[in-house]
Order: structure tokens, then sequence, then C-alpha cells
């Protein structure tokens, strides 16, 4: 695994869009600028959408990978206050 | 944090706004019954629209009102003053649509079953079970398909003299399908059922993420047929309700359906507001919302035109009555999959229109932001779609499969732990390069595609003739400037010399 230390996790599995993003932004504004995220999202639409919106917001993706046939794990560094 | 927590998450679970392409804006969603609203309904999304929005109202293919850039932190607040008007938002996505109607048959004299009436019973149907799985439905109420039941449902009724036909897996977007038909001259009732095996089907486990046109290709005509026409005579208890638009009788001679154009679908509030009013004072009360974009008042007396085309113009507004039918756009610049500014393009069509003078209202001319073609391009004479060319960065990509699972057309692979696209399936979509978490697929050249030749329906006075089909592309990435000459080719000579 890669060396990032990960400050809070969320696991989203068969939570939907854009409620799966919405949950990750909120999550993040908690969150310190630098701190690090995890989540866990369904394969599908949630691995298409969520990364990309995040990305919008002004967050910085670290790691996309898939756990397994169902799930991905996001990585997520907090970005400017927006 | 307060104002943070007036995220409605209960409202995003259901649908009904959809993310732009600003920061924190979002597109309301209006529910419609039967595709009208009635005129103080129509005053409060107007109001809504100057109060939350942007001063203006989207008419578009979907056939119900969107008020676009709410803020997310003001959709609860709107969804809230919707609601002491009884409205609601609508559904989207993996969601059941509205059913688009066309017009109660008191209403539309080409009627010659009564859409409104099957619209009512599928709505109640709905009511009752939510579907679970992106299914669009709609009803026409005879062969010119003012609703292009064939194209752009999964499920289309046809309205005949016996009854309705019924087409499967009728679909736009990146992979546009004609719909197959699946039963003829069928009663309301066993369309219900028909719908009802329909829901059965799809929600089979297997069938996850797909829509009619899957089940047709996946299964073939006459297996699906089998399956959708089982017991189609049962009886179905609940009573419909009506719809309060319903026209209990036929509309009275010299009373017209009133066409107005809205290019691009745009309607400001204050232009919502007068259209509400003219329904009220010389129509039925209420106002349809079409296919094609432009906002229409049923029920309007011939000789009181002259009357309301002075109205109208006080606000900007003209009757559709003369030039090419509404130029039609989908959110095009303002959506998150938008790649060309389409709302730019179909203006500058428009003076180009009127400069040419041309008069054909059989002319249909849409265009798409992007090749999902919520615009409708396939189904008109001249479309247009914003194509984009993809690129992967070799250095960046890190091989992590995301684009493989957004690309629709199944165009990419990863081989070596990096991303390649096979440009023979590609259809210009940019959905790689916006779900790219790394960025690494780049912009390559972008451009419209235009395509010809679109057909949503039947028409009987149209020397064209013919039956619903789909544009064919005969340019690929030409730029705004070029597309509209190809456009005024077209339209000078009536086809396009290359
Ligand atoms: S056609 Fe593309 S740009 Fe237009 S609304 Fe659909 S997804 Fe958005
Ligand atoms: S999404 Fe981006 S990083 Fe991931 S495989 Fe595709 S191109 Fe590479
Ligand atoms: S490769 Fe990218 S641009 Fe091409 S069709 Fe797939 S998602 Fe769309």
């Amino acid at each position: 695994m890669e060396n990032i230390k990960v400050d809070q996790k969320i696991d989203l599995r068969g939570v939907s869009c854009p409620l799966n993003f919405v949950k990750t932004k909120l999550k993040l504004e908690e969150m310190q600028r630098g701190q690090v995220l995890e989540v866990i999202l369904d394969d599908g639409e949630a691995i298409q959408n969520v990364p990309r919106s995040i990305k919008e917001e002004g967050h910085k993706i670290l790691v996309v990978a898939r756990i397994d046939q169902k799930y991905f794990r996001v990585v997520i560094e907090r970005g400017e206050e927006s | 944090m307060n104002k943070k927590q007036k995220i409605d998450l209960d409202q995003l679970k259901k649908g009904g706004m959809v993310k732009l392409n600003e920061k924190d804006m979002f597109s309301v969603w209006v529910r419609t019954v039967c595709c009208n609203m009635d005129a103080k309904k129509l005053q409060k999304v107007a109001d809504l629209a100057e109060k939350y929005g942007r001063g203006y109202v989207l008419f578009t293919t979907r056939q119900l009102p969107i008020i676009p850039f709410v803020h997310i932190d003001d959709v609860t607040t709107v969804k809230e003053e919707l609601e002491k008007v009884h409205l609601m938002l609508d559904r989207c996505g993996a969601r059941v649509r509205n059913t688009d109607v066309c017009y109660d048959a008191n209403i539309c004299s080409y009627a010659v079953t009564n859409p409104i009436s099957l619209g009512e019973k599928i709505d109640q149907f709905w009511k009752n079970d939510p579907g679970g799985r992106k299914i669009k439905t709609s009803i026409a109420g005879c062969s010119k398909q003012c609703t292009s039941p064939r194209v752009l449902s999964d499920i289309g009724f046809v309205g005949g003299e016996k009854g309705y036909d019924v087409y499967l897996g009728g679909r736009l977007g990146l992979k546009p399908n004609i719909g197959s038909m699946v039963a003829e001259s069928i009663s309301e009732e066993e369309c219900v059922s028909l719908l009802k095996n329909y829901v059965a089907l799809i929600r089979e486990e297997k069938w996850k993420g797909k829509r009619g046109a899957d089940v047709v290709n996946a299964l073939g005509v006459p297996a699906v047929k089998e399956i959708l026409n089982k017991n189609l005579g049962e009886k179905h208890s609940e009573k419909a309700f009506l719809c309060d638009t319903r026209q209990d009788n036929k509309i009275e001679d010299g009373k017209i359906i009133l066409r107005i154009r809205a290019t691009c679908g745009e309607v400001t509030s204050d232009q919502l507001r007068k259209i509400a009013d003219i329904a009220e004072n010389y129509g039925k009360g209420f106002v349809h919302f079409v296919l094609r974009g432009g906002p229409e008042i049923p029920g309007v007396d011939k000789s009181k035109i002259e009357e309301i085309r002075k109205k109208l113009a006080e606000v900007n507004l003209e009757i559709l009555d003369q030039g090419v039918d509404n130029l039609q756009t989908c959110f095009g610049a303002y959506c998150t999959n938008g790649i060309m500014d389409t709302q730019a393009l179909l203006k500058k069509l428009e003076k180009i229109i009127k400069k040419l003078g041309i008069n054909d209202l059989d002319i249909k001319i849409s265009a798409s932001g992007c090749p999902n073609s919520c615009g409708i391009s396939h189904l008109s004479d001249i479309g247009f779609l914003g194509v984009i060319y993809p690129i992967v960065n070799k250095k960046t990509c890190t091989g992590c499969e995301v684009c493989v699972k957004a690309c629709k057309v199944d165009a990419i692979s990863i081989q070596n732990k990096l991303a390649v696209i096979d440009y023979n399936k590609c259809v210009w979509c940019m959905d790689c390069i916006n779900a790219c978490p790394f960025d690494a697929i780049e912009k390559g050249k972008k451009g419209y595609s235009v395509l010809v030749g679109g057909r949503g329906g039947y028409s009987p006075n149209d020397q064209r003739g013919g039956e619903t089909k789909l544009g064919k592309v005969i340019k690929e990435f030409v730029s705004e400037d070029e597309a509209l000459e190809i456009a005024e080719e077209i339209l000078k000579n009536g086809k396009y010399k290359s």
C-alpha cells in the first residue's frame, strides 16, 4: 500500500448519487486543509461521479484503487477553503 | 455550518435537481402532470426563478419547467416554496421519469386516442410503484408522435384508431435506438399491465443499470414480446387520479393551440408571467410543455391572435407561426458534460434564418452540448452535437480504471497499467476526460458533429414523409462558423453538397 496517513474514513457503500458526493463534500468541509479522507465507493455510477465532483470542488485525489469486484477506495486530500 | 445543514439530503436522494457546471449551482426540475401547468403555479415558478435563480426558466425536451442556477443552499427553500402551491420536484437519474404526453384528445384535433387518460393511469401506477430503475415513458395520441415515443422512451405508446401500439427500447444518447414494436392496438388497461410486466422484468438484478434498448438487444423482440404480453387482461383496482387539466368537452370551433417561440427554451420570469397571464385570460388557464421547447397555450380563440401577439411583443415574445420550428437545445453551455456552447450557436443561426426569410415550420433544428443528445439532435432535420477528442497522457495516467467505467461505449481498456482508447469506438463524449481523477485524459480538438435527416414522428402533410428516423452524421469536428455555414447551405438548397 502507498504511504499515506489517513485522518478520516467514510464508508459510502450502497449510497447512491448524488448523496454520496454530498456526504463526501460535507465530511471534507469539517476537516482541515491538507488532511486526508478515505472513502469507500461502489463500482459503477459512484466511482464515475464522486472523484470528479470532488476534484471540481478543489480537493486533490491521491489514490483510486479497486478493492474487489464491487468497491473502490478513494483517498482525497482536503483542498483550499471553499 | 448551519447553512450547510440546510441541504436536503432526502431530496437529493429523490432527485429533481441536477448539478450545473458552476460551483454549487443546481438546476431545479419542477414536476408537471401530463406536461401541463396551471397559470398560478407558473407565476410561482417565474417568481422563484427571479428570486433564487437567474431570472429565467428553461423549457426543455423533458417537458417540464427547469429553474437553472439555484445555489445548493437555496434548493430546500425553493422546494418548500413550490410545495406551497402544490408543486414538487421531478425525479431524475436512476429513477422513473415523468410520463411525457402530448394533449388531451379534446384539445388536439389530430388525437385518435386520449393520451391524458392513459397518462393518468400510468401516473397512478407509478404512485404505487417506485420503479427503481431509469424508466422513461411517453405517450402520443396519433402517428404524428409529437412526444417521439419511439425514440425517447423505454416504453412508448403511440395512439392508433384501435388503441395503442407499444414500442420498447427507444433511447437517444451515445447509443441511440429506435424502439421495437412489442404490442399492437391495445387498450389503456392493457398498456398499464404491459408496463407492469416491464417493471418486473427490468427489476431483475441482471438488468441493473440497463435500459429497455439493452433488454431488446439481449433477448430479441419475440422473447421480450412474450414476457411483456403476459396477462394483459388483468384488472387494475387502482382508481386513476384525474389530471386537473383534463378537458371534458371537445374544444370549441375556432379555438387553437397557440405556440410561442422560445429559442433555446429560455423564457425570462417576466415572459413567463405574461404567458401565464395569457393562458388565464385567453386560454384554458394552463400552459403545455412540448418536446420542442416552445410554450403552448391551448384553447385560444383565433380571432384574438393579433391582440395576443401585441401583448407578447411587450415582453419580446413571438408567436411560433412563421420561420422554422422552435430552435431547441439541451443545457448546452450550462451542463457539466457540455462541450460546445449550443445556445450561442442557435442564437446565431436564428439570425441567419431570419435573414434568409425561411418560412417552414416543419423544419426542425436542434443542438446538444455533447453526444448525449439531450437536445434531440438525432430527431431533427438538422442536428448538432458538441464533440471532443480525448488523448491519454501516459505520464499522469495511473491505470485506475475510472475512465473504463465511465466510457459508455466500451472504448477504453487498461493495457500495461495505462488507459488506451480505441478511436474506432469512441463517440467523442468527454465522459472519460471528466471522470479521470488525475486529469490524465487531455482535451484534443473539439467542435460540432452535424447530423441531417432525423425525424421524431410521422407528419401527414410532410413531403419528406417517412417514419421515425435517426439523423446521420455528415460532418465531424467542425467549428461553430463551419456548422453555421453548413446549416445555411442546407436551408438554402434543401441539402448539403460536399
Ligand atoms: S446533451 Fe450533453 S451537454 Fe446537453 S444536457 Fe445532455 S449531457 Fe448535458
Ligand atoms: S481514469 Fe485517468 S488515471 Fe485512471 S486509468 Fe483512466 S486515464 Fe488513467
Ligand atoms: S473514450 Fe472517452 S470520449 Fe470516447 S466514447 Fe469513451 S468516454 Fe467518450
